[in-house]
């Protein structure tokens, strides 16, 4: 991996040479956080990581078209055949056994279950899309919807660490640590990645935004967003003994006692960047709670977002978006709600009537505020499900006969925005469903598209740990040029 | 781990350019037949660049391979050679171009035939290359790099030369001060003078101990006009039971130690004697112990004789209590090599998983020889105790609660023992159709008609599998009309069912067993294997039935019943042959008991160890890291860089206990090394090699590699001692100089790598909490057993090496505030400034209580007079007087505050929302 040039340090050959360059550019202490290097060697494209101000915004290897991502997480797996993959000819042969390739999946599965929803076409793209998601498909024609994924096992711990990490099981830094590791955050005051999960953790837990050998800055904060209350939201994000302006004037004390300190250990970068953290806390504070706070949204858009858990989930994340926050990871909820083994149909219906309208709103939203533009976003689960009915497996399931198994082989995931080709779908699972079959793309492949909308090339972005660059996409991994617009 | 390699590739231009065999037969055809070069560069050559050598070229090497010099292709790739001159057909290159192999190149799709004809009439014709250099790339060789690379060498003792400037006579004194004097002089700087006594000691007492000094404490230092006053404080608190606390959670960063296993599924998260681990480390370096015995005994405790304190077995912790990625055993022996090797010797070890090394002479034999040492232990179902209960009545509540769970247990087992059996005969026939299927992925249950309710038990497959697979059972009355049927594909069962079933009706009951007979005519003739089996199935619920000596059943229930029955399943393993239900409920069974285990005060203390297998067996290379995909038997031994070139494969066992001595051996190049840079490092705030975790040619060249090598011999020489260590290097006047910055150095050197001053540094997360505990008085001494979650309320007071970490859910405060992963070695933590971690100095509900209980401390409550509760709250914090400036600062804050009116009861006080203030400052953080 070639290391770009350092532009910050050939414009500064030395801390000391910057101080002094900014102290006579009339910014001293806390003008601007100073310090070393991460004290790990990075590859960034213009830029260098500093350790006093880890956040701050850098550019990427060439422009991108996306600034931010939000992934929308339907984890547990959203059929592809009952929402986005329409498969007339297993609807004809429903109940009946099929041909089948030979494809292990978790469970025993048996004969063809037709879809209980129905496909119509959408906008003037004319995608198919299923009852199931009726506001989402008012987007049709932004939506760029990836019919031929693919993974590589049939069970949620690998295939959510594969998607989230690029790989199945080692540690390795999430994608949105990467990203917020590339780019920094457009503003300081806010963590620069947020995962958002309802009432606890999805399967597999933290590791789905974690940071890994990667600084814990760029760690997913996680956020229960079950709760409304600020103080619950986000940790330590107010002193509950102290009015906010009881605590101004408190760390106007400590500025002071600082300030006195600073004078007597001049020019240390160190003691200037810990200062400058405090002011960043305070408009932390109030920021956060601004940004947490639905509430401030006008009647029309909360109507739009409907009501609801995701619909504020949606919310607070285009909130969060607007305000600069890098990457936003939505979870539909704890554990992996979209694992309908049993009762796809009941279970389906509810999961898609709980986010749709919200998603469609969220889509909508960003559009009509000229976002959607560099705004990824990006639907989907670890895996879809099997066209097959899954067979009662004692102890695994309920038995009922009217589910489906995860299915590794083929399912569909959907971007929009951010660079994604709209109104379009890309590739194809066989005439049943059961795999990919043409125009395959693997989770590397869409990680390396990922990186390209943001403008970086996925095999330049890494990072040297235990003797090795790493990069997100592992050793794998094609840019797939049809999904950019 | 699967960088791509190369080693390989250069070593063939080596063994090519001499006398290698393949040489000798290559390149018959004289390479200076203009005719065939000029072929070869029109046609050849461009095809090789365009369609390959993107992968398989100077920038990567998939699969080992390059195919840009003859030589490469005559050695290959991980698949063997590409070229054999002369043979076309049976060279790889042109079979997998012509898509007749399982590999398939390239990947995007066939070349033109007519690429592909060219190339095999250049392999026919001799595959001529002209002459050229071509340029090897990959690591130096073990033994080229053994006396080439820096850190390969022998660790050599050097005496530096005396200061002749007499203002830094004081500089004399320590080897340590003249080898840094030396290296600062030769970039034009001087040393800073000696920081004054009240900065020297609250350093040393954070460095040491990780906690701050007291008012009195730096008073008593500052009075004592004695010689060798320094000295008495550094012995004082070398001799601190809390110097084995702060030391100890640097070994832990190393050790990647944690409390949990990571993410698991159904099992039991924590691990119930991992704190027996921390205690060994805090104990050992509290004890002094030498580091070689510190290191062996957490390779390799079990293979030593201990005595009879076996509180060394707990040492082990230093391999086990690593992640368990869901009980893959590739991964978790991978974290071990990796923690071993990058840990104690600076290799990037892991890197050589899928590939040799490609920067260090670190081969893939070497990564499997390492894991062939660790494969043949394994981690005994019942941990050894090494200790006796701490507390009587809290051990009997334990073991009366253990029995009862383990009773649960026992009972569910001895209930399924007779259970599963009784199952696996009632679908003895369904078996018999899942196992006639072929082996391999795919749907489960194959032959099983979707409406059937039945899901086969993997190994009960597998016996009947083999079973069915006996010679001559073809021939046995019982089995006859099976293989009869079996044998014939599905549509000729459907067609010729009846017929087949005349026949066997004809041979008469001496070839066919009557039961088995009726069986079948209890219903229709079969029309497919299913049929056939249920037809077997009806015989065997007679059988199951009639008595065990009912003559006329004797035979099918020897099938069923028998030793050697597939059904008769073995007690002592029935858990193997659990459908998922029972799986499940004894999964839950045994997490009680582990949790019991675990947050029972009363379980006396075990060790995580490792035993080693009776009968090791040799292991294989995993091409590229690939279990499937097995390569060359490695012998067990230790890296050939760092062995003698005449050294032997390891003798004994499985090997540990001599990897744990070649560790922790003297002539190892590394091991002192290693860990004299990281005490360096943790000492000065920057280490002599500034990648403490990577001493390979990648890694940084030390900045003062006469020192390293000084300080390696003299840690050996004095007994593998760190006290020794410690104390030299804090008596040295290189540590003991001021943290100010002199213009110089900061103009020359503004990363003071040459050490004309001490660094200011910010302390870590848990010395920031303790002080704060230290602080508020509410500091605990030592802690006993496991360890307890910090971030719950009521908010516990013990120091925070004895924190529980959970690896799986870090809390995020821990993340913000840089600690070491639980993951990985962590030889340097990150070091950020982010706002989060003001907001914990800021609004963290404990550090709020920990304030106020700060202010309410009887030697500050009982101080009336404002000014002087300041100045006592600065003696406190600071371990100083606060200046008037200071004071009337304070005053100026309260008394605003008090002259605003009643404070708010639910709001900090004044003097609260002041003592906090104190806590924000970067005084109380840094160290100077």
């Amino acid at each position: 991996m070639t290391m770009q040039p350092n532009l910050t340090n050939d414009a500064f050959p030395s801390p000391m040479n910057r101080r002094q360059w900014l102290s006579r550019m009339g910014m001293g202490m806390g003008g601007m956080g100073l310090a070393s290097l991460l004290s790990t060697t990075n590859s960034l494209a213009n830029t260098e990581v500093k350790s006093s101000n880890p956040l701050e915004p850098r550019g990427p290897h060439f422009p991108g078209k996306a600034k931010r991502v939000i992934h929308l997480f339907m984890n547990g797996g959203p059929s592809h055949v009952d929402t986005f993959d329409p498969k007339p000819e297993l609807t004809r042969q429903h109940g009946k056994p099929l041909a089948r390739p030979n494809l292990g999946t978790e469970r025993k599965t048996g004969s063809a279950l037709g879809s209980p929803f129905k496909f119509t076409k959408h906008g003037q793209s004319g995608l198919e899309i299923s009852s199931l998601f009726p506001h989402v498909a008012r987007m049709a024609d932004d939506l760029c919807v990836i019919r031929s994924m693919h993974g590589d096992v049939p069970n949620h711990e690998p295939s959510l660490l594969l998607l989230n990490c690029g790989d199945a099981r080692q540690i390795r830094p999430s994608m949105g640590s990467w990203i917020t590791y590339g780019l920094g955050a457009e503003n300081q005051n806010l963590p620069g990645f947020i995962a958002m999960c309802p009432d606890g953790y999805p399967i597999q837990e933290t590791q789905n935004w974690q940071s890994a050998f990667l600084p814990g800055v760029f760690q997913g904060t996680y956020i229960n967003t079950r709760h409304t209350d600020i103080d619950k939201l986000v940790e330590n994000i107010r002193n509950a003994r102290l009015p906010l302006s009881q605590q101004r004037r408190q760390l106007d004390l400590v500025a002071r006692l600082n300030a006195r300190h600073m004078d007597q250990h001049k020019g240390d970068s160190a003691l200037e960047s810990r200062i400058q953290s405090f002011e960043l806390a305070y408009r932390m504070q109030m920021d956060a709670a601004d940004a947490f706070d639905v509430n401030r949204e006008t009647k029309q858009t909360l109507d739009l977002y409907g009501p609801g858990l995701q619909a504020r989930q949606m919310l607070i994340a285009r909130r969060l978006l607007e305000r600069g926050v890098r990457f936003v990871q939505v979870w539909h909820g704890a554990g992996q709600p979209w694992d309908s083994h049993d009762d796809l149909e009941f279970n389906h219906k509810n999961l898609a009537k709980e986010c749709d309208q919200a998603i469609g709103a969220l889509l909508f939203d960003l559009k009509q505020r000229g976002m959607l533009e560099d705004t990824l976003v990006l639907w989907g689960g670890e895996f879809g499900r099997t066209p097959t009915v899954e067979l009662p497996t004692p102890g695994a399931n309920q038995g009922k006969i009217n589910g489906r198994d995860h299915n590794h082989w083929g399912f569909t995931m959907w971007m929009a925005g951010g660079g994604a080709k709209g109104g379009y779908a890309h590739g194809a699972t066989d005439e049943f469903g059961f795999q990919a079959v043409e125009k395959k793309v693997h989770f590397h492949d869409l990680q390396a598209t990922i990186m390209h909308l943001l403008g970086f090339d996925h095999e330049r972005l890494t990072y040297r740990f235990a003797g090795r660059d790493f990069r997100l996409t592992d050793l794998y991994g094609n840019v797939v040029r049809e999904l950019i617009a | 781990m699967r960088l791509r390699i190369a080693s390989m590739a250069a070593l063939a231009v080596i063994i090519g350019a001499w006398n290698s065999p393949t040489f000798a037969n290559g390149n018959p055809s004289t390479p200076n037949d203009p005719a065939k070069l000029a072929f070869f560069e029109s046609r050849v050559r461009p095809a090789l660049v365009e369609h390959c050598q993107n992968c398989h070229g100077t920038k990567k090497q998939q699969s080992s391979l390059r195919v840009d010099s003859r030589e490469f292709l005559l050695k290959g790739g991980d698949s063997g050679p590409s070229i054999i001159p002369g043979k076309p057909e049976a060279s790889l290159l042109v079979r997998v171009m012509k898509f007749d192999h399982d590999i398939k190149m390239p990947p995007k799709g066939k070349i033109a035939d007519s690429i592909i004809k060219d190339i095999e009439t250049w392999v026919r014709d001799g595959a001529v290359w002209p002459a050229e250099k071509v340029k090897a790339i990959g690591p130096m060789t073990p033994s080229e790099a053994r006396g080439k690379h820096w850190a390969f060498l022998p660790v050599k003792k050097t005496e530096p030369a005396p200061i002749s400037d007499s203002a830094f006579a004081s500089w004399n004194n320590s080897p340590i001060d003249r080898f840094v004097f030396d290296a600062m002089a030769r970039q034009g700087l001087k040393p800073s003078a000696e920081t004054d006594r009240r900065t020297l000691l609250r350093r040393a007492s954070f460095d040491l101990t990780g906690l701050p000094p007291t008012f009195e404490e730096i008073a008593a230092f500052e009075a004592d006009r004695s010689p060798n006053a320094w000295e008495k404080q550094v012995d004082r608190l070398l001799a601190s039971r809390h110097y084995g606390e702060r030391w100890g959670r640097h070994w832990l960063d190393m050790a990647r130690y944690a409390d949990t296993k990571g993410y698991v599924f159904q099992e039991e998260r924590r691990y119930p004697f991992s704190w027996t681990y921390r205690d060994y480390v805090i104990n050992s370096l509290n004890a002094d112990k030498p580091y070689d015995r510190f290191l062996k005994e957490q390779i390799a405790a079990d293979l030593m004789d201990l005595g009879p304190d076996q509180t060394p077995l707990a040492a082990l912790g230093y391999l086990t209590l690593g992640r368990r990625f869901l009980n893959n055993i590739n991964d978790i022996i991978d974290d071990r090599i990796d923690t071993v090797m990058r840990g104690l010797q600076g290799m990037t070890m892991a890197c050589a998983r899928c590939h040799d090394h490609k920067f260090d002479p670190l081969t893939q034999k070497d990564y499997y020889s390492l894991y062939g040492i660790f494969s043949c232990s394994t981690e005994p179902g019942e941990l050894p105790l090494i200790g006796p209960p701490k507390n009587i009545e809290a051990f009997k509540t334990y073991e009366k609660g253990m029995a009862e769970r383990q009773g649960k247990l026992d009972a569910f087992l001895a209930k399924k023992r007779t259970e599963v059996p009784e199952r696996a005969r009632r679908e003895a026939a369904k078996y018999l159709v899942v196992a006639a299927a072929p082996a391999g992925p795919g749907n489960r249950d194959k032959g099983i008609p979707l409406n059937v309710a039945f899901n086969a038990q993997r190994q009960i497959t597998v016996r009947w599998r083999e079973f069915l697979a006996k010679p001559g059972l073809d021939k046995d009355p019982v089995w006859t009309a099976w293989f009869a049927y079996s044998k014939l594909k599905p549509e000729e069962i459907a067609e010729r069912g009846g017929d087949i079933l005349c026949e066997l009706v004809n041979k008469g009951p001496e070839k066919v067993h009557p039961a088995i007979l009726d069986g079948f005519l209890a219903a229709a003739a079969p029309k497919s294997l299913y049929e056939v089996a249920m037809a077997y199935g009806r015989a065997f619920d007679r059988a199951i039935a009639a008595k065990p000596d009912d003559k006329n059943f004797v035979a099918i229930r020897n099938v069923l019943f028998d030793k050697d029955s597939p059904a008769n399943l073995p007690a002592d393993r029935i858990e193997q042959f659990f459908n998922r239900a029972d799986d499940n409920e004894v999964k839950g069974l045994k997490a009680s008991i582990d949790k019991y285990r675990a947050t029972s005060v009363g379980a006396p203390p075990r060790a995580h160890v490792l035993k080693e297998t009776p009968r090791p067996n040799s292991h294989r290379v995993f091409l590229r890291g690939n279990p499937g995909n097995l390569g060359p038997e490695v012998t067990r031994h230790f890296p050939e860089v760092l062995s003698a070139p005449d050294a032997k494969p390891f003798q004994k066992g499985g090997g540990r206990l001599e990897l744990a001595e070649s560790l922790a051996s003297a002539n190892n190049p590394l091991t002192a090394r290693v860990l004299t840079n990281r005490v360096w490092m943790i000492h000065f705030g920057d280490p002599i090699v500034r990648t403490p975790g990577d001493f390979g040619v990648r890694g940084d060249a030390p900045t003062h590699p006469e020192l390293l090598d000084w300080l390696a011999a003299t840690l050996v020489e004095d007994g593998w001692s760190l006290k020794k260590l410690h104390k030299k290097i804090l008596m040295s006047m290189a540590w003991r100089q001021s943290a100010e910055v002199p213009a110089t150095s900061a103009a020359r050197d503004p990363e003071n790598r040459w050490l004309s001053h001490a660094n200011r540094r910010r302390v870590e997360f848990e010395a920031q909490r303790d002080a704060l505990l230290f602080a508020s008085g509410q500091l605990k001494e030592g802690h006993e057993g496991a360890s307890v979650e910090l971030l719950v309320l009521p908010w516990p007071t013990t120091r925070s090496v004895y924190g529980f970490i959970d690896r799986q859910n870090l809390p995020g405060l821990y993340r913000t505030f840089d600690l070491a992963s639980p993951d990985v070695a962590t030889p340097r933590r990150h070091n950020t400034t982010v706002p989060q971690q003001a907001l914990f100095w800021m609004n963290h509900p404990m550090t709020i209580e920990m304030t106020q209980k700060f202010v309410r401390r009887p030697d500050i409550l009982s101080q009336t007079d404002p000014a002087a509760r300041i100045s006592t709250m600065y003696r406190i914090l600071f371990a100083r007087n606060p200046s008037p400036v200071e004071i009337a600062d304070g005053l100026d804050f309260v008394g605003g505050l008090l002259s605003s009116g009643p404070p708010h009861p639910e709001q900090l006080d004044p003097w609260e929302q002041y003592a906090q203030a104190l806590f924000c400052t970067n005084e109380f953080v840094f160290v100077d």
